[in-house]
Parts: structure tokens; C-alpha cells; sequence
């Protein structure tokens, strides 16, 4: 029944997915206005293929209907609830039937946000584009990754159950969803670059159009990410959070390329440069969010979270050469037409910022995908099996990690165009300051090493600069008579919120990665050992058996104090035993305690091996994950329209201004400050029908030469 | 106090702080030791982990062997990978400088030097041509040098 019901709904999700091209098609091709708005309407056709299937197959998870292949891999009567509907993104079939759900969603919510600009050719081709990602993901369902295969021969009375790892921690409810919201969100601002192109609309509409979309999906990727390593941190048991493997670069290659992305399209809606760049950046988002499916999915690569394998590797392959191929192909066609009318007057200066951002970010990215696949290019070039690992990568990009700390710092401070020595110095000086002095003050407090007190002390000083944006800005609205909570939203606000994030996930990073201490005790109840200041002291073990699975814990005091239980998991289905870590978090220093050896429980008195992981600041990379979210959503903020300041407001200071940067609404709404909208070619908002060849105006310059430097307030 | 004399003032507080900062703190442990070695090779038995972090018992194996010639003292870090490296050939987590490893070490390395140089060259040739004289070709340029005589 379910498998029924199921099948259908994926068959009617392809159907509606590649009727609605199509149509879409169709209408492009004659300028139909009807075949355009009826090939829209085709996405909730696919959004209702999406949801039933998921509905049949969590029926399915739930009612432990084992005549599915699926369900029988992947559920058990024994599973708690909670693990049986996560089950659903614990292999490939149920992964990729996720995906398609998140995808049929976006593409909704898209539709419906543009349903009035159906008769538009650039939302009609990013439909279209949209529509043939959700056919290539309903097609993998159809054929080769089928959540509803039906099981051959004679139905199991019990299922195996999730992969033990997949069933200890409820991060996994939340990890995998976030992570496809952000790899998947991608598709809309993906859709409107290829439907710029293939239109010739090539000038800052679409980029408009798809800011939020963009930022949200940032903001879930980052989420997914950072919930990802605490997964790791908390389930794995080696103490560690990033290990550098197959799956965390497949899902931080995006997270980088897409944050250079957030970063220069900033240039180009204020300066108009670095179009082609810009599309390009978004293009290999997307790109290395398939890429990164290939990697993991199909075996080429072992990973610690290699969970689903099978033979839907070349399709998804061939997939991606086909998205690279054509973006390649369609960027090279419209080339003439993506000559910027922008260009870098002074290296130091805002946008020069974001070019040098954007290399570093670059560079990034080409480290983690180089040493990703290099061992697939030396499996082939000379059949040597080789790993590159944690030390490869944390010698390559720890240069690179200092090249952004620094330009985080600089940055904000930088005017547009052209700093001055004297705006450099007002505005760095005391930054600069509270870096160097951290610096000093790490070493006072006997802090050793070259690259965590590197680390730290630019840590401090972009720490400082953003916090100076942000009294600026706050400083800025008040005397505007707005409440001061508006000085934080608004997209510099709440990326300056972010860069606060980034500074913590950063000095968390460098403090764990250097200052850690570990070690194994073998300790008999009522012993104690210390570590790193810390003593742990083992009271004892007992066995628990529950219906999925035996579990061993020991009881551990740390510091006289609380007493943890570091277990291990004896699943029925499992060779080897699964660890649970305990963890002691403070805001200095985290005690990981790991269960290595039980203790025999028929021989009163036996040792049990207990692995005690003492690192400083782990806390801080959960907080900063939860500030980067948090200044993403100030950063999206929707600004009140009525509360606007009138066009004839003074000019505010230039870093009040810049904080008021996210302000170009569509439709081309004057500035605050009646700063003229740079609208070349692409018209932002309501579309007058399409533009006759679209060829982009030379547009005036569109930051005012005239400003004067800003008088601030000293600081 | 001038605008400069803070800067440079600043320069020499961190410098100095950087070159106390960065000297090692006591003697190398021979559990750090055992640590660093362990960090550079890779469990034989499961994916993709450093034998320093894992409990499984091929990586406990290598790592008793490690600290065992650690204590004994008598070789290098080099030397000890090296031996273990001849028991087990493909763990190493650290491509090797040469071979094929000297792609995926000196490829990053090519790239960022191009990228970076390039963008020098035509950001300084455009700030360039930009100043009062645009216009003036290199001949132009080569012509009045000439004439200046220089020596």
C-alpha cells in the first residue's frame, strides 16, 4: 500500500516536474502568456508528489512496514520514535527523497512570491531551470536511488534498524535537515543566474530579486554545518568536532563559495562590478552542492559518514557536468554582454576588500576541493592508494584562515573607492589596538605558540571592528529618532552579528586545535586521575538493556563534582560497539569523557578504561554558529517601508550609511539619502514586460563622487 | 604623539610579543611526541581517522609501537613515521613533497601566485593610467627618458 501510494507520488512528481518544462518551454518559445502561467502551476504538482511520497514513507518508517527494501534497511520495532522518522534521512533512497522534498518547497515558495510575474521570461526560465533540477532528483527516485523498492521475497518480521551512529543522538533530527535547506536553497538563486543569462538580463534585477533567497540558504548551510560538527563532537567520540573528511569538505566547499558570493555581489550591486565572477560564484555554489552529493554518495570516497552508497554515482556525475557544461557554455555566449561598467579605483578600498575576500575565499576552496579529490587523481594517474588529511589541511588553509581574520577587520572600515591614511587611522587605530593587546595579554598569561596567539590577536581586532560598526550604527539610528534596536538589522548590521560569530568559531577553532590534552586511564571504581587540571574519578559501571540495544555505563565525577556516564552501545545488528561521549561544556574548557573498555561487570572491582579529552573553548564554536545564525536572520530583517527616513535626510555618516547599504529595494525606491539606484540592463521590480535586448545601460556612476569624508564621532 | 610613532609603536609591542609568544613552552613531552606522529598517520582499520584520535585497537597497536621507540629515544619523529610507514604504506594523512604529492602541496601555491599577481598587474597598470599623464604610451615614456639622459 504504501509502496503503492509512495511510487505514485514520485511518478506524479516527475511528471509534473517535466510536463511543466515543457510547458514553460513552450510559452518561451511562442511568448505565450497562458502556457507561462499554467507551467508555473506545475510546481505545486510537484510539491504534491514530494509530500505524499514523504508521507507514505514515514507511514511506512512508522508502521514498520518492512515489505519495503527501505524500511526494512532502515527501521526496526525496537527504534524509538524519534530515530524511526529520522530514518528517513539515514540512507541514499530516503536522502535523496528529502532533497526532492526541500526542492519541491523552495520552488513553491518561489512561485507563489512570483506568481504575479508569471508572464516574466526571467522568472519563467529560473521555473523552468528549477523544474529540471526537480525532474534530474524525481528521476534518481524513479530509477536508480527508488525509496520504494519492494522487497524481494518473503517480507522480514523486523527491519535492522538505523545505522547505530544514526541512532544516539537527537542532533541527528536536526543536522540533516538544516544542511539540505541550505545546499538546497540554492537552486533559486541558481535558477535566476541561468534565466539572466539565457535572457540577457544581465544587469543587478536578478540579484535583487534573489538576495534573501540567497542569505537564508546561507544561514541554514551554516546552521546544518556547525550542527554537523557538534554531531560529530558529541557522537563520534574522539574528542574532535572537524576532521577534514570527504563529507564535512563536500559541505563546506559551497558554505565557501557561497560566502564570497555574499560578500561581492555587494560590488557589483553598488559599483557594478564583477558580474561574470558573481555568476560564476553562484553557479559553482550550486555545482559543488552536486559535486559534493557525487562524492558522497557514490563510494568513491570513504568517509567517517558514508552512510548510503550505491550506483547512482554516474548519474549524478553526469549530472553535474551537464549544470557545469551548460553554465560554462552560457557564460562564455553572453560574455560580451557581462562587461562590467564598474571598475577597482584603489586596491584599498571597500570593493578592493571584497576582490582580495574573495581570492582568500577562492584559494579556500580550491585547497579543501584539491585535497578532496586528490586521492581519486592519484588512484588514477598511478594507482597509489593515498590519503591527504587534517595535516595537509590545516597547513594550507591556516595562512588563509589569517588573510579573511585580517580582512574581516579591515574591511568594514574601508570606505567605497578610496581610503585615505587619515580615514585608515581614525578608524583602525584602536581596533588594531585591542588585537595587538590581546596579543600581549595572552602572552602575560603564558600562552604559547605562534599560530593560536596569530589567531587570537586578529580575532580581537576584527572582533572590535565589527563591534565598532555596530555602536556606529546604533549611535546612527538613534540620532535619526529610530528605536536603537534598528542600528542591528539590516544586512551590514547583521553581517557584522555574523562576523561576531565567526570570530568566536575562530578563536574556539585555533585555542582547541592547540591548547587540547587527551589521554587514557585505566582506572578501577573508586580511583582517580587528573588531566590538564581537571580530575576524574570513576565510581563504577552498570549494564542497562534496553529494546534497540545493551548499553555499559560507567559513572565518572569530574572535579568532585557532577557525575557524567561516558557509555557503550551494543547494537543487535553491529560488530562493534558504538561509544557515547559525555561532556562537562563550560565557557573555558570542555572535560569529554569516552567509555574505551567496559569493565567486567561478573568481577567486582575490575578496571575500566575511561578517555579523558580536556579542550578550551569548544562551547565558543556553538555559540558563534548560533550568532552567525542569528545575525543572518537580523540580516534579512524586512525593513519597515513607513519608517523609511525622508529622501531629504542629511546624508548620515558614511558607516551609517554603509549600514543602511541593504536598502536597494526592488523597484528601484531611492536610497535613504535620495541615493540614486544603479539599475543597469535587469530592471529591478515589476517587470515592464521583458527589456528589448536587455543590453545594460551605461549607467552613471552610482555612489556619489561628492561625498565628504564622513565627520564621525571621534572613537 | 604622532600618527606614525602610534603605529610603529604598536608594531614593535606585537612583534615583541609575538617573538616571546612563539618560544616553546618547556621541552617537548614524549607524549606530545607520540601525539604529533600519531596525528600524521591514518587508522589502517577505519575511514579516514588519525591514529591519535582513534580507539580502535590497529590504532592503539601503532601507537604502543610509537610511544615504545619514543621512550626508547634513539630516533626521529621522521624515523619512527617512516619505519611505521614501511608496516602499513598507504597511511600517511600528509602527501608526500614529491611525486605526485608535489601536485596537491605546490598546485595551491602556482595558483595563488598567478591570481594574486595578475591582479596586481591590472590593478597597478589601471591606477596608472589613471593619473595625470593617461594617455601617454609607453614610447611616449621611453622617448622622454631617453631624453632625459639617464645615466
Amino acid at each position: 500500500m504504501n509502496a503503492v501510494i509512495g511510487t505514485g507520488a514520485v511518478a506524479l512528481g516527475l511528471a509534473g516536474s517535466i510536463i511543466g518544462v515543457v510547458t514553460l518551454a513552450l510559452g518561451l518559445k511562442r511568448g505565450d502568456v497562458r502556457f507561462l502561467r499554467a507551467g508555473q502551476k506545475y510546481v505545486w504538482v510537484v510539491l504534491a508528489g514530494a509530500v505524499v511520497a514523504t508521507i507514505a514513507m514515514q507511514a511506512a518508517l512508522i508502521g514498520h512496514d518492512f515489505s519495503l527494501d527501505y524500511v526494512a534497511r532502515n527501521g526496526s520495532r525496537s527504534t524509538p520514535l524519534i530515530y524511526t522518522i529520522t530514518g528517513m534521512w539515514s540512507a541514499l533512497e530516503g536522502s535523496i527523497l528529502l532533497w526532492g522534498l526541500v526542492l519541491a518547497g523552495y520552488l513553491a515558495v518561489m512561485a507563489h512570491h512570483f506568481r504575479s510575474r508569471a508572464s516574466d521570461p526571467l522568472v519563467a526560465w529560473a521555473t523552468l531551470t528549477g523544474l529540471v533540477v526537480a525532474a534530474f532528483f524525481f528521476m534518481l527516485m524513479a530509477g536508480p536511488a527508488n525509496p520504494f523498492r519492494v522487497i524481494a521475497g518473503a517480507i522480514p518480521a523486523d527491519g535492522l534498524g538505523p545505522n547505530p551512529l544514526l541512532q544516539n543522538h537527537p542532533l541527528v533530527a536536526f543536522h540533516p535537515p538544516m544542511l539540505y535547506l541550505g545546499y538546497v536553497g540554492f537552486t533559486v538563486p541558481f535558477a535566476f543566474a541561468i534565466a539572466a543569462l539565457v535572457t540577457g538580463r544581465l544587469g543587478e534585477g536578478w540579484l535583487v530579486e534573489t538576495r534573501r533567497w540567497t542569505l537564508f540558504a546561507w544561514g541554514f548551510l551554516t546552521v546544518g554545518v556547525v550542527l554537523g560538527a557538534w554531531w560529530s563532537y558529541e557522537v563520534l567520540g574522539w574528542g574532535g568536532y572537524w576532521a577534514w573528511d570527504p563529507v564535512e569538505n563536500a559541505s563546506f566547499l559551497p558554505w565557501l563559495t557561497a560566502t564570497a558570493y555574499l560578500h561581492s555581489v555587494m560590488a557589483q550591486e553598488r559599483r557594478g562590478m564583477l558580474r561574470v565572477w558573481n555568476l560564476s560564484l553562484l553557479v559553482a555554489t550550486f555545482s559543488l552542492t552536486i559535486l559534493g552529493t557525487f562524492l558522497t554518495r557514490s563510494g568513491v570516497l570513504d568517509s567517517v559518514h558514508a552512510f548510503s552508497e550505491s550506483a547512482i554515482g554516474p548519474m549524478i556525475l553526469v549530472f553535474f557536468a551537464l549544470v557545469a557544461g551548460t553554465s560554462v557554455g552560457l557564460v562564455a555566449w553572453r560574455g560580451d554582454k557581462l562587461r562590467s561598467p564598474g571598475t577597482i579605483d584603489s586596491p584599498v578600498s571597500r570593493e578592493g576588500a571584497f576582490l582580495a575576500n574573495n581570492v582568500a575565499f577562492g584559494a579556500f576552496a580550491f585547497v579543501v576541493l584539491l585535497g578532496t579529490v586528490f586521492p581519486l587523481i592519484a588512484e588514477a594517474l598511478s594507482g597509489d592508494r593515498l590519503s591527504v588529511g587534517a595535516p595537509y589541511f590545516e597547513r594550507m588553509t591556516m595562512p588563509i584562515g589569517f588573510t579573511l581574520l585580517f580582512l574581516m577587520a579591515v574591511a568594514p572600515a574601508l570606505p567605497w573607492r578610496r581610503a585615505s591614511t587619515e580615514v585608515l587611522h581614525r578608524r583602525l587605530l584602536w581596533p588594531a589596538w585591542v588585537g595587538t593587546l590581546t596579543v600581549v595579554a595572552c602572552v602575560v598569561s603564558g600562552i604559547r605558540g605562534f599560530g593560536a596567539l596569530v589567531a587570537f590577536g586578529l580575532a580581537a581586532f576584527a572582533g572590535a571592528a565589527a563591534i565598532r560598526q555596530l555602536v556606529l550604527s546604533v549611535r546612527g539610528t538613534r540620532a535619526q529618532g529610530l528605536p536603537r534596536w534598528r542600528g542591528l538589522v539590516g544586512r551590514s548590521n547583521g553581517g557584522m552579528i555574523v562576523h561576531l560569530g565567526v570570530v568566536l568559531v575562530a578563536v574556539g577553532f585555533a585555542a582547541s586545535s592547540s591548547f587540547g590534552h587527551s589521554r587514557q586511564f585505566r582506572l578501577a571504581p573508586g580511583e582517580s586521575a587528573s588531566l590538564a587540571g581537571h580530575t576524574v574519578t570513576y565510581l563504577g559501571s552498570e549494564i542497562i538493556d534496553q529494546p534497540n540495544k545493551r548499553t555499559f555505563r560507567a559513572r565518572v565525577r569530574i572535579d568532585g563534582g557532577k557525575v557524567y556516564a561516558p557509555s557503550l552501545h551494543q547494537f543487535p545488528f553491529a560488530s562493534q560497539a558504538i561509544g557515547s561521549p559525555s561532556v562537562r561544556s563550560g565557557p573555558f574548557d570542555d572535560v569529554y569523557l569516552t567509555l574505551v573498555a567496559a569493565a567486567d561487570l561478573d568481577a567486582p572491582g575490575s578496571t575500566a578504561v575511561i578517555g579523558v579529552n580536556v579542550q578550551p573553548l569548544i562551547a565558543w564554536l556553538w555559540t558563534g554558529g548560533a550568532m552567525m545564525a542569528f545575525g543572518t536572520l537580523l540580516a534579512a530583517w524586512p525593513r519597515d517601508r513607513r519608517r523609511r527616513p525622508p529622501p531629504t535626510a542629511d546624508p548620515a555618516p558614511d558607516d551609517v550609511r554603509h549600514a543602511a547599504d541593504g536598502m536597494l529595494e526592488p523597484g528601484g525606491m531611492p536610497g535613504p539619502g535620495g541615493m540614486p539606484v544603479p539599475t543597469a540592463g535587469g530592471v529591478p521590480g515589476p517587470m515592464p514586460g521583458p527589456m528589448p535586448g536587455g543590453v545594460p545601460a551605461p549607467i552613471p556612476d552610482p555612489a556619489p563622487e561628492v561625498r565628504p569624508e564622513p565627520a564621525e564621532v571621534p572613537g | 604623539m604622532s600618527r606614525r610613532a602610534m603605529w610603529a609603536a604598536m608594531a614593535i609591542v606585537l612583534v615583541g610579543a609575538l617573538a616571546i609568544g612563539s618560544q616553546r613552552d618547556g621541552p617537548v613531552t614524549d607524549e606530545a611526541r607520540v601525539r604529533r606522529i600519531g596525528s600524521d598517520l591514518r587508522c589502517p582499520t577505519c575511514q579516514g581517522m588519525a591514529v591519535a584520535d582513534s580507539d580502535a585497537p590497529a590504532a592503539q597497536g601503532i601507537q604502543e609501537e610509537i610511544r615504545r621507540r619514543v621512550a626508547e629515544g634513539r630516533e626521529t619523529d621522521g624515523q619512527i613515521k617512516d619505519f611505521i610507514l614501511s608496516l602499513y604504506p598507504d597511511i600517511s594523512l600528509r602527501p608526500e613533497t614529491r611525486g605526485l604529492g608535489l601536485i596537491v602541496w605546490g598546485l595551491p601555491v602556482v595558483a595563488a601566485v598567478v591570481v594574486v599577481g595578475g591582479l596586481a598587474v591590472v590593478l597597478v597598470g589601471r591606477s596608472r593610467r589613471r593619473r595625470p599623464g593617461a594617455g601617454v604610451s609607453d614610447d611616449d615614456r621611453r622617448l622622454v627618458e631617453q631624453a632625459l639622459g639617464s645615466p
